[in-house]
């Protein structure tokens, strides 16, 4: 029982320490934004900018750490696999919207996004079935106009 | 969803392609499209070197026996290139520097580059 103040001690130290290990959690430039009806643009702004935009509304959480290290990992990676504000980029190269549009789809058809631990901490990104629906339909609008655009 | 905004959304996505399609061979005749090949599980040349601030195109044609996802997060493209392809991957003009590409299908596949000069 005698190592347990000294385990605590050292847990409190360590998160001391680890506060003065931060990452720029800031927001680039929008270069392009994407363009959808209102609607749409409100449900996919509520439940997927926070990770894929420059738009991101930074967590408290996101300013202590190790939770900090973990939330500024996962906005990266998001960013890195699909912007909505280099959308307009992606649409330059019909192939590569139409792939873009073909994993939102899956993704948000299973379930998959927005992520389950994300929502738990997030009501405002939970989507309902019909939410969903809005925007699959949009989606499905979206590759029937890319679908024409490839050669 | 109204039927007519639709249609005309149809018919701009087709007057662009057509665009897309005229343009597509004068960036392989004009000097201005590169070619990159994945063979035996590379890409083959590694570094392509194209004009900075102009936009350009890579042909990549996928050699190998399974499918390919040629991808950069830096240019931001994404596409998938089935076995015995080949693709034309629109880019827009980019400032001079090194832009990373990789096969997101094989991560453990060594990565290429674009160098804009």
């Amino acid at each position: 029982m005698r190592g347990w103040p000294a385990a605590m001690a050292a847990i409190v130290v360590a998160l001391g320490a680890a506060q003065f290990v931060r990452f720029p959690a800031t927001n680039p430039p929008v270069n392009g934004d994407l363009t959808a009806p209102s609607g749409v643009k409100d449900l996919i702004r509520r439940a997927c900018y926070d990770c894929h935009s420059n738009e991101t509304a930074w967590p408290w959480y996101s300013r202590v750490a190790p939770a900090s290290w973990l939330a500024y990992r996962h906005v990266i990676q998001a960013r890195e696999r699909l912007n909505f504000s280099d959308w307009t980029d992606y649409t330059y190269d019909p192939g590569t919207e139409a792939r873009k549009l073909a994993e939102m789809a899956k993704l948000i058809r299973s379930g998959a996004m927005p992520p389950w631990y994300y929502r738990l901490m997030h009501r405002r990104a939970r989507l309902t079935g019909a939410d969903r629906e809005a925007v699959m339909g949009w989606i499905e609008h979206e590759q029937a106009v890319t679908a024409a655009k490839l050669p | 969803m109204p039927r007519r905004p639709f249609l005309k959304s149809l018919m701009t996505a087709a007057a662009t392609g057509t665009m897309i399609a005229l343009c597509a061979p004068s960036f392989a005749s004009g000097g201005v499209a590169s070619e990159v090949r994945f063979n035996n599980g590379r890409f083959e040349p590694s570094q392509l070197v194209v004009p900075a601030n102009a936009p350009f195109a890579v042909r990549v044609t996928n050699a190998d026996k399974a499918a390919i996802e040629f991808e950069s997060f830096e240019l931001h493209r994404e596409r998938v290139v089935r076995p015995g392809e080949t693709i034309t991957v629109l880019m827009a003009p980019v400032a001079p520097g090194s832009y990373k590409f990789f096969d997101d299908f094989h991560r453990e596949v060594a990565e290429g580059a674009i160098v804009a000069k």
